[in-house]
């Protein structure tokens, strides 16, 4: 039996702005288990990363979440002081955004900035199997040990990636939350950042909720998928159910459009949705019906048996 | 006279770095012919000297190096009305399109700059009919957009106000810089159709420069492959892609995610520890 690692509850997350509350997110429900990729896809303001934020406690003053459970590793967190979420981050649970390079702090070498995570979290640094672990996981993420010496800037965009994948690993996390971390990056540093987060995986028998629009880039790393669109699910099955049998017609259309390098000169031949389609996408029940094992669509895109 | 729209003639451009020169192009060498509209991409990683080229070739960036020469004269060595004719005729589309629009004023104000530059009477009915079908074609809703402020708009609709400006300017050459990259999946498809539309129906050349070989090969008529600083390969997309040459290449194509999970990456690359 697989354990689950993150288990969301029908949660509804409202954001309170001058013009009065916005539900970001709505009935929301999912799961991921250990040692899976989990593809979290959307367009902007699906409401993808207020999904991460909450995941990870630390959604703005401004979003609440009025409804449901976020367990994490079969404990509820929402309700829990600062000090127990910090433990839990970092720790347990760690989050690689689009700019995660951008954290690093430029005045200080790579090498003093990962004692920082080790001696933040209670632990001394100065113990000989700490270097040891932070060279294996430097050697895990393909960067030689002579990175530790350096400064942010002297390392390129996807080196310092690498740098903050192996730190978010340093203290051997059980959840991974990787927010758009390879977009920023070119198609070459894009394949070798995803698959050192792969192989950590696989290392750390940890689960990974890939957030990300790129749909070719979720059948290459994904086991299962899930479509946003305005805050809720339309979709959620095995990647390859969902690349091969599409039954959302949102998520037919997406799939669609993805432009592959294994097709044909000239762009695809799909309509864009008009806006009564959207409507009618959006006044779905936002509860999903499996239609087969693992395979859930929103209601309206059941196929007639 | 050349015969050519454009040429770029081993165009090279040197930044000093800390005393040290660095070559972002080392010589890149093109053209694109008159008369015969095409759609060429020049692609490649960050770094490869692709923007750089970009703005030499938008008359923006003197080349260290090297020329460009638009209908046969060096744009650099051009003046006056040589010189505003040139600004009109070759035209851009940004990556980003909220860096585009000056934030302080309505839509409209874009296009008073183009109305201006046509040499149209501003408040004229028809003018303001020819904005309207230039946002209709590139399928906005012109009332729903004139009025507005750059930020009460999405990437996507922002990118197509660009685009409705050249519709209206009708410039021989538009260099785009990857005008996708920064807008959702679904309306991507939208934007490179417009771009096409502008190839086939307005006679307009395009410099589409990508990192995404895919959405190259969707729409190009040619391929250059850029690296480090110059060009490496260059033919058909279908050809560059299906039969990489150069080391090179082979890397950046094995390297694009191909959108089928049946079809995934065997081997790791790049195994080899990275030093700084």
């Amino acid at each position: 039996m697989r354990r689950q690692v993150l288990d969301v509850q029908d949660i509804e997350i409202v954001y309170r702005t001058r013009g009065g509350p916005v539900r970001a997110v709505s009935s929301l429900s999912f799961s991921v288990f250990d040692n899976e990729v989990f593809g979290l896809v959307g367009e902007s303001g699906s409401g993808k990363s207020t999904l991460a934020m909450a995941i990870l406690g630390n959604l703005p003053d401004t979003g609440v979440l009025t409804r449901g459970r976020i367990l994490f590793d079969g404990r509820e967190l929402g309700a829990a002081s600062p000090a127990t979420w910090r433990a839990v981050r970092w720790k347990h649970l760690a989050y690689v955004p689009q700019g995660a390079m951008n954290v690093l702090n430029p005045l200080r070498r790579i090498r003093d900035q990962f004692d920082d995570i080790i001696s933040d979290h209670g632990v001394r640094s100065n113990q000989p199997d700490w270097k040891a672990t932070i060279l294996a996981l430097l050697k895990a993420v393909h960067l030689a040990e002579s990175v530790l010496a350096c400064f942010p800037h002297e390392l390129s965009g996807g080196m310092k990636q690498r740098v903050c994948i192996a730190m978010a690993m340093l203290l051997g996390p059980k959840l991974i939350i990787a927010d758009e971390s390879t977009s920023a990056l070119d198609v070459i540093s894009q394949r070798v950042v995803l698959q050192t987060l792969l192989e950590v995986r696989a290392r750390l028998n940890a689960a990974i909720v890939l957030i990300g629009h790129d749909l070719a880039l979720q059948a290459q790393v994904a086991d299962r998928v899930g479509i946003m669109l305005a805050g809720r699910f339309v979709e959620i099955g095995p990647v390859t159910r969902i690349f091969d049998r599409p039954l959302h017609p949102y998520t037919q259309r997406l799939i669609a459009s993805v432009p592959s390098i294994r097709h044909q000169h000239g762009l695809p031949d799909v309509v864009a949705a008009d806006e009564a389609e959207r409507k009618a996408w959006l006044s779905e029940d936002a509860r999903l019906l499996e239609v087969e094992p693992g395979h859930f669509v929103a209601s309206p895109s059941v196929p007639r048996q | 006279m050349s015969g050519m729209l454009l040429e770029v003639r081993a165009a090279g451009k040197t930044f000093s770095r800390h005393g040290e020169q660095v070559a972002a192009v080392k010589s890149m060498s093109f053209s694109l012919p008159l008369k015969q509209p095409r759609l060429v991409t020049l692609a490649g990683e960050s770094g490869c000297g692709k923007s750089t080229l970009a703005m030499m070739v938008l008359g923006f960036l003197p080349p260290s190096s090297g020329q460009i020469l638009f209908h046969g004269e060096d744009i650099y060595l051009t003046r006056g009305a040589r010189l505003r004719h040139f600004r009109r005729e070759v035209q851009a589309i940004f990556q980003n399109p909220f860096e585009v629009f000056n934030p302080f004023y309505r839509i409209d104000h874009a296009f008073d700059l183009v109305v201006r530059q046509l040499g149209l009477p501003r408040t004229d009915p028809e003018t303001s009919r020819m904005v309207r079908d230039a946002l209709s074609r590139v399928q906005l809703d012109p009332d729903s957009v004139l009025g507005r402020y750059p930020h009460q708009l999405s990437g996507g609709q922002l990118q197509r106000i660009s685009i409705a400006r050249v519709v209206l300017l009708r410039p021989e050459i538009l260099v785009a810089d990857e005008p996708v990259s920064m807008i959702d999946a679904s309306l991507r498809l939208v934007v490179l159709r417009q771009l096409v539309d502008l190839k086939e129906r307005l006679g307009i050349s395009i410099l589409y420069i990508t990192h995404d070989l895919s959405t190259a090969l969707q729409i190009s008529d040619e391929v250059f492959i850029a690296h480090q600083g110059s060009i490496v390969e260059r033919g058909s997309a279908r050809a560059v892609i299906e039969h990489p040459q150069h080391e090179y290449t082979r890397l950046l194509v094995a390297s694009i995610p191909v959108p089928d999970p049946r079809e995934r990456w065997m081997d790791a690359i790049g195994a080899a520890e990275q030093t700084p």
